[in-house]
């Protein structure tokens, strides 16, 4: 039981570019020599701009795509050799929620079909009735109402979608959950909403999660562990504290020195450029062209991962050396007394309107 | 003392404003959909001055852009029909309803930029000729030379050789540039900036935010931003108006609003956003979503997820001015006593 949720070695993927009558096609790695391991019940989570291959990566965890190269073991069975009886249960066990519930669910389809379509494939001993009731139950578990199970899609708002993909995600009794960016669509209030849920729904069911997103804040919030990418490679990663607190990699310093406010980096504009294309990475470190610290080491070889005290992975050359300048981020700014009552009593106030509305509700239930 | 931190922190964007004149004033917009009782955007009150950047938030569907088309005369001719209210604008007075009038002010004295840039330009001519078009419109000459200097002043490079590209072969960052230039091209006052970053990576909207602001820093450009992102909030804003379901519910300058918000709208969206440093604690959100023009509730229209909401929130809270600039519309405001016994 003490075994890993996921272990992937040396995974990679290439994409094939272009190519055609006496035109040799051009490799694009957007997942490049990459090692990670999940440990079981843990959230762990995947950062990094856009076109870093977050998204490859989580579907060459699912057997989405083929690996070009490495291995992926989930929860001890090498994905790539399964097939039949135990691809069915990988596809069981291995869930998937989606950035932009409404592309991702049929719009023709009531949320009790959607929701018990999973239910059909892998609980088919249930009868219509006794799908029903599951799919109450599960509904209920992601905060909606049993009434909302005749409706379609379209009739619900994106926070509600989102749950909507999660219950249907929950219902094949799933043990790990891969969320890509699921709640980057989201306006501030209801990404919270969500990721309470998820939260809750972790430390309920004992799930295993992992996390893409951009938002670092996000992932701060979410996460136990984080992996930093930059063009298919993870640079950084570890607990997810120690990430926040003492960044070592330059390329996670200069994200959160991007990350605008008071509360962030609040740094302006640290990295100039912009990434470069996946198709033609610089040689050596792919940082070194946008990296501060860059030098003609960088531009050799691939930078080895080593290991910090504080428990990270960092793949970069000079980190020793970048370290010892001072990195405490500034204290973020305070509020004044009387706002932090407020904040203070605002949370008071909606833990008391909570439980009014869920008893109120059970009363009104048959 | 405690306030300190938050006034040494927001000095970033060209704050140093020597002319306080008014540039835009806009009062009691109001747009009416026919067959629905309440109003869409109901009386919603701005003013930016030279050289400020008001920063107007709000979730999804609270009015921020529709408020922002209601000041240019560029709204849906369905809503252009229901719209009331006055625009002052640099000592001009226009009524909203006023298109001929609201057309005057676009181009020359307002510039625009929005999220997917992909949508204002165009896709079959290269960006140096749609620079030069921008300026040709308002100016003699045939804006080329303008359009090589804007391109650089957006820190594109080799512009000579860029003015050429057609706006697919550029990135999302390049692309918001280029939009970028475009709107100044022919130095607005006002520039209005719809979700500008909204679609591009940290490192690339930190860049763009940086731009915008040396661009205004100094001058006298007033910049209207709209977002729902509270950390460019924090970095950008001279002046803050929190828009809920079509009502501007709490403004103030932006140390007010972060040090000492007051309407329990802004501080459940501040409470919403997890933090960078300190504590992780479970996220407190704002329960429900915002309500449309069908379900919109009479008074204040926060009422239906408002944890502090009484009997008395069935009537519209008027906008009241707690501290000099700072305005807030509950009927609870300001908050401290009275809530604890509420809650
Ligand atoms: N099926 C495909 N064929 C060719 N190239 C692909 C394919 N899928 C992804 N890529 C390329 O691989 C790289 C990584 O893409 P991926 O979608 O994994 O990035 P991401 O980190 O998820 O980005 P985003 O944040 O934009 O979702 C990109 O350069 C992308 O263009
Ligand atoms: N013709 C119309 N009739 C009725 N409602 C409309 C009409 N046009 C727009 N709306 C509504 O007006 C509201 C305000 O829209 P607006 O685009 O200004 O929101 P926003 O604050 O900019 O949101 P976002 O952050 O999503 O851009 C939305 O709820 C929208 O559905
Ligand atoms: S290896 Fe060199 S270029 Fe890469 S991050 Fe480290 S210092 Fe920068
Ligand atoms: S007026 Fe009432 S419902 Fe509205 S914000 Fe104040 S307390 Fe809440
Ligand atoms: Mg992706
Ligand atoms: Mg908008």
């Amino acid at each position: 039981m003490n075994e890993a949720m996921i272990e992937a070695r040396g995974l990679s993927k290439s994409f094939e570019i272009g190519g055609g009558f006496l035109k040799a096609p051009r490799h694009l790695h957007a997942v490049d020599a990459v090692d990670l391991t999940v440990a079981r019940g843990e959230t762990f989570a995947i950062v990094g701009e856009s076109g870093c291959g977050k998204s490859t990566l989580a579907r060459l965890l699912m057997r989405l795509h083929e690996p070009s190269d490495g291995s992926v073991r989930v929860a001890g069975h090498e994905i790539a050799r399964i097939s039949g009886q135990e691809l069915r249960a990988l596809r069981r066990d291995v869930q998937f929620i989606f950035q932009d519930p409404f592309s991702s669910l049929n719009p023709r389809l009531t949320v009790a079909r959607l929701v018990g379509e999973p239910l059909e494939a892998h609980r088919p001993e249930l009868d219509s009735a006794a799908r029903r009731a599951e799919v109450a139950r599960l509904l209920a578990q992601v905060g909606l109402r049993p009434e909302h199970m005749d409706r379609y899609p379209h009739e619900f708002s994106g926070g509600q979608r989102q749950r909507i993909g999660i219950a249907r995600a929950l219902a094949s009794g799933p043990k790990l959950l891969i969320g890509d960016e699921p709640v980057s669509a989201l306006d501030v209030s209801v990404q919270a909403q969500v990721v309470n849920l998820l939260a809750d729904l972790r430390d309920e069911l004992g799930l295993t999660l992992v996390v893409i997103a951009h938002d670092l804040a996000v992932i701060r919030q979410m996460s136990d562990r984080v992996a930093v990418m930059y063009l298919g490679r993870i640079v950084e990663s570890g607990p997810t504290d120690a990430i926040f607190t003492r960044p070592r990699h330059p390329y996670t310093r200069a994200l959160l020195a991007a990350i605008p406010g008071p509360e962030g980096g609040g740094q302006g504009a640290s990295l100039t450029g912009e990434t470069p294309s996946p198709m033609d990475p610089p040689s050596g470190c792919h940082f070194r062209t946008r990296c501060p610290h860059a030098a003609e080491i960088c531009a050799g070889s691939r930078p080895p991962t080593e290991t910090s005290d504080s428990g990270t992975s960092i793949a970069c050359f000079r980190w020793r050396e970048i370290a010892e300048g001072g990195d405490d981020m500034p204290p973020p700014p305070a509020r004044s007394a009387g706002a932090e009552r407020r904040f203070h009593l605002y949370r008071q106030a909606l833990a008391a309107k909570d439980k009014t509305d869920k008893n109120q509700q059970e009363g009104q239930q048959p | 003392m405690h306030s300190e931190p938050i006034l040494n922190w927001f000095t970033r964007w060209g704050r140093a404003v020597t002319r306080a004149d008014e540039l835009i004033s806009l009062t009691d917009l109001t747009i009416r959909v026919p067959g629905y009782e309440r109003p869409l955007v109901d009386g919603v009150g701005l003013s930016i001055r030279r050289g400020e950047t008001l920063c107007v938030v709000g979730e999804s569907g609270c009015g921020k852009s529709l408020t922002s088309l209601a000041l240019i005369g560029l709204l849906p001719p369905a809503l252009q029909r229901g719209v009331s209210g006055q625009l002052g604008f640099d000592g001009d007075r226009i009524a909203l309803d006023d298109q001929r009038g609201l057309s005057r002010l676009r181009g020359r004295n307002v510039g625009m930029i929005f999220q997917e840039p992909m949508s204002s330009l165009n896709p079959a001519h290269r960006i140096g000729e749609q620079i030069a078009e921008a300026w040709r419109r308002h100016n003699p000459g045939d804006g080329q030379a303008q359009a090589v200097e804007m391109l650089r002043r957006v820190g594109i490079p080799a512009p000579e050789r860029r003015m050429r590209d057609y706006p697919h072969q550029l990135s999302g960052g390049m692309r918001q540039r280029v939009m970028i230039a475009m709107a100044l091209v022919n130095s607005p006052d006002l520039l209005i900036a719809d979700e500008p970053t909204t679609a591009l990576d940290v490192t690339i909207q930190a860049q763009i935010l940086e731009l915008i602001g040396s661009l205004q820093a100094g001058g006298e450009m007033g910049v209207m931003l709209i977002t729902h992102d509270l950390g460019v909030v924090a970095e950008v804003a001279t002046n803050v108006a929190v828009m809920y379901a079509g009502r501007v519910v709490e403004s103030g300058p932006v140390e007010a609003i972060f040090g000492d918000p007051q309407h329990p709208y802004t501080i459940g969206l501040m409470s919403s956003v997890p933090a960078l440093r300190g504590p992780r604690t479970r996220l407190a959100s704002v329960p429900g979503i915002v309500p449309s023009i069908e379900t919109m509730p009479p008074g204040c229209r926060f009422a239906t997820r408002c944890p502090f909401a009484q009997p008395r929130c069935a009537d519209t809270p008027p906008s009241a001015e707690i501290a000099p600039g700072h305005s807030v519309a509950c009927h609870f405001a300001p908050l401290d006593e009275r809530l604890a016994g509420a809650a």
